[in-house]
């Protein structure tokens, strides 16, 4: 790669606060230059394919079908983008799916300059990056008992409140078969109780709560 | 007096995530008219700088390591009760909005909100206005005050929220398992919500306390 070169960018975050003070911090870094700036999923690939940044950093939760939807269409067309997860959310679940889409870093926006310019450098020389401390849940989470789609959709009817017989009912199971489900739940959460399930799935991102929805 | 060009507004900004702080400084410095002064990251900074500076507006996040911006804005309200502050956070939830303001807030913003907006609304609260977007009005209008959780009721909820049974509530709280069976009733039918797992997800939607 020339090294005179700087690496560009493409900002995709419904944030015009975030997006200015990246752009600010990035006016100071000489070896990075913003090529585009988009507030919503879709914009963030029409520009992506347009610019055809070195990197792409984006938000998870925005508009217009999200940011993992914006990943894997990108990755999808190009699959060598490299892309970088800008986030506040930090649920070992979050930064599954981020990487599974298709992402080859994990930031959290609480990084400071450094990081990011170090993280964007690091992708933008075919290597990954993850925000400290992600590596260690991502880590745990392989010792930890994963959840099944069965078991993550039963959690989310549990955590809006609805009875055995209600999810039942619902996913047009048995009620001993959601029991038997719930079970299962409690004991790979290490949870005593329904209550407790719903505030962990909260904590660690296996359930999408209502601010993840905000427009 | 007569100068060509007011003084320009001096804002304090409180928030732990670096990134967020640039971006409210060249957005407020953008729009004209605004200085910052000085950049806390944390509750006690805030408090602190305030103390030392004056400024004319602070903005205060409120998830911040060590005292979080509620506690810093009860603080810097009982230290200055004209200390114009406020709130620029990425929860929402009628029972955040209300403590916040309840605290001393004169605005609540969503994190979300354009730059030339946040400068407005500064410049508003300078003034000696109370400023909450439409959205968050109707938030907060649509939950009547009468059903908001009574301190009692939150350490039960939060008890349970950790997996703990009535009769474990019970004996923390120094209660009987009977006493926690009725808070927690009239926390369900405060609520709405169908069961205790359900409580603790609308609890944390709607801001009553943090996870």
């Amino acid at each position: 790669m020339d090294d005179a070169r700087p690496i560009t960018l493409l900002i995709a975050d419904d944030h015009p606060l975030i997006l200015a003070g990246l752009a600010a911090l990035i006016r100071t870094e000489p070896s990075l230059m913003l090529v585009g700036e988009a507030v919503d999923a879709v914009a963030a690939v029409d520009q992506y394919l347009r610019l055809r940044p070195d990197v792409m950093l984006v938000d998870l939760n925005m508009p217009g079908g999200g940011g993992l939807e914006a990943i894997r269409k990108v990755r999808a067309l190009v699959p060598d983008a490299r892309i970088v997860i800008l986030t506040t959310y930090d649920g070992d679940e979050d930064v599954h799916r981020g990487l599974l889409a298709g992402a080859s870093a994990y930031l959290l926006k609480q990084s400071g300059l450094d990081e990011v310019v170090h993280c964007v450098r690091q992708v933008a020389a075919h290597r990954r990056y993850l925000a400290p401390g992600l590596a260690e849940k991502l880590a745990a989470r392989v010792d930890a008992n994963r959840l099944s789609r069965r078991e993550l959709e039963i959690l989310a009817h549990l955590a809006a409140g609805l009875s055995n017989k209600l999810i039942a009912r619902t996913e047009n199971i048995g009620v001993g078969t959601v029991k038997y489900h719930v079970n299962n739940i409690l004991s790979k959460l290490n949870v005593s109780c329904r209550t407790e399930a719903a505030c962990v799935a909260a904590r660690r991102g296996l359930i999408q709560p209502y601010w993840h929805a905000l427009p | 007096m007569h100068s060509a060009t007011p003084l320009p507004l001096r804002v304090l900004i409180a928030d732990d995530h670096p990134m967020m702080r640039e971006g409210i400084a060249a957005s407020l410095t953008a729009h004209g008219g605004i200085e910052v002064v000085a950049q806390a990251s944390d509750g006690d900074e805030a408090i602190h700088l305030f103390t030392r500076l004056r400024p004319d507006v602070a903005l205060v996040d409120l998830q911040m390591p060590g005292k979080d911006g509620l506690e810093a804005i009860r603080a810097i309200r009982s230290l200055h009760p004209g200390a114009r502050l406020v709130v620029l956070t990425t929860y929402d939830g009628d029972a955040r909005i209300a403590a916040a303001l309840k605290a001393g807030a004169s605005a609540y913003l969503l994190k979300n909100v354009p730059g030339r907006q946040l400068a407005a609304t500064v410049r508003e609260v300078h003034a000696g206005s109370h400023v909450l977007p439409q959205a968050l009005r109707r938030e907060v209008a649509i939950h009547n005050a009468g059903d908001a959780l009574s301190p009692r009721e939150l350490d039960v909820l939060r008890l349970a929220a950790v997996g703990h049974s009535n009769r474990a509530i019970g004996g923390q709280l120094g209660i009987g398992e009977t006493t926690v069976k009725t808070h927690m009733s009239a926390i369900l039918v405060k609520l709405g919500a169908n069961d205790r797992a359900h409580a603790v997800t609308l609890a944390v939607q709607r801001g009553f306390f943090d996870l």
